[in-house]
């Protein structure tokens, strides 16, 4: 009997993972092409340079993903307060950019495909 | 179903040898495969985005403070040691699992899943209602586990895409993007010529994605045909490899759920040799 409860928790638990992922990372990918949602900043010269991982630590590349993903359809950008805060001083000033980026792994370079939002300073 | 049980039964013999052997490698590889208390606490700033319902269904009701996760990350070490040794085993375990879901909870409510983590809460959970000395079905509930875990991850892949998971570029796609994902990581800078030489030839990565489900979907072969059980374990912990190598994705602390088939199997090969070892006879025997 406590196995079949148990067995019950497993399915629980699991169902409770899968299930409420409208567009989990791992089935996103179906239908799009290597793309993702990342953050950059323009410099002097209007190039565009993306953030490199742990200059936020410990949120990543994957988590700045999820999170332009959950929040892209609500146009909440309230979260790139919070990756602003982690940057080092010298990006304070910096205007910050939402960029959804294609990676090709030939040139190992991105192409701009949507520009999501561009911060006011 | 009884039919099954009473195979998986037949596969046991969970001496008191290999009981404490299991329960002392778990807890002490919980320990080590831990992250510092530092990095739970740096997650206390990122919890203050309002929700994370698109990704995390669940979450902490409460927010944690810097004292509050050095508590039970200190209560989480000293507990799981005492676990490993079997000292006061009943409070240390369930201190153990209260404390680990607290710090994995509060690292979940992030916006980022712990996938890494995610089978501990429940073997922690496993041991605490039947860990004791003389308990007969922690190594039945482990294995059966051990197989869910895949069996799910193998289904859900098939009940949300289909055929597609393996029919189009999604692994493909995925692959390449780790490379973003994970670019400065030292994993991604070790293991880099591989993943070229995946993404070089498209078609291996339909041939990866389907050889995923077959293994996934596969798993319980581990518990209801002994013959094959090796084969099919030693399958889930290449592809798992695999996946570390290729995608760059941590699998490490996974290796606790792989124990129960070693002590299962150290146990088979002495039970003819020692009929009654246990870690007293073992040690006091002449």
């Amino acid at each position: 009997m406590s196995t079949v409860v148990l067995l019950m928790f497993v399915s629980f638990v699991t169902r409770q993972r899968f299930y409420p992922f409208t567009d989990f990372y791992m089935f996103s990918y179906l239908r799009l092409k290597p793309q993702v949602c990342t953050v950059g900043y323009q410099d002097k010269n209007g190039q565009v340079h993306y953030l490199k991982n742990f200059l936020y630590r410990p949120l990543t590349r994957g988590h700045i993903h999820q999170m332009c993903t959950a929040f892209h359809f609500s146009h909440n950008y309230e979260w790139i307060k919070i990756i602003k805060e982690r940057l080092p001083y010298e990006y304070q000033n910096k205007k910050l950019l939402i960029h959804i980026v294609e990676y090709d792994h030939k040139l190992n370079a991105l192409h701009l495909v949507k520009k999501i939002y561009e911060e006011t300073l | 179903m009884k039919k099954l049980f009473n195979l998986i039964k037949t596969q046991d013999h969970e001496s008191q040898f290999a009981h404490t052997g299991l329960r002392f490698f778990t807890y002490i590889t919980l320990i080590l495969i831990l992250p510092d208390a530092q990095r739970f606490i740096e997650y206390i700033d990122i919890n203050r985005i309002p929700h994370c319902g698109y990704f995390v269904s669940y979450g902490l009701p409460f927010k944690l403070t810097i004292t509050t996760v050095h508590f039970f990350y200190w209560a989480l070490m000293v507990a799981a040691f005492f676990s490993a040794i079997g000292f006061l085993f009943r409070i240390s375990a369930f201190v153990t699992f209260i404390s680990f879901s607290v710090l994995i909870l509060h690292t979940l409510s992030s916006c980022f899943s712990n996938h890494q983590y995610y089978p501990l809460g429940l073997i922690l959970l496993f041991w605490l209602i039947n860990g004791t000395t003389g308990s007969q079905y922690i190594f039945r509930f482990l294995k059966i586990y051990f197989c869910l875990a895949f069996l799910f991850a193998g289904m859900s892949k098939l009940l949300k895409s289909g055929m597609s998971w393996i029919t189009t570029d999604s692994l493909f796609n995925m692959i390449s993007l780790q490379n973003f994902l994970h670019q400065g990581f030292a994993k991604q800078i070790d293991y880099y010529w591989l993943n070229q030489m995946i993404l070089n030839q498209p078609v291996l990565t339909n041939i990866l994605a389907l050889l995923t489900i077959l293994i996934e979907i596969g798993a319980p072969i581990a518990i209801a045909v002994n013959r094959y059980k090796w084969i099919c374990i030693a399958l889930i912990g290449m592809m798992q490899l695999g996946i570390q190598l290729i995608m760059y994705i941590e699998f490490e602390p996974w290796i606790i759920i792989y124990y129960v088939w070693v002590f299962s199997a150290v146990d088979f090969l002495l039970k003819d040799k020692f009929e009654t070892l246990s870690i007293k006879n073992f040690f006091l025997r002449k």
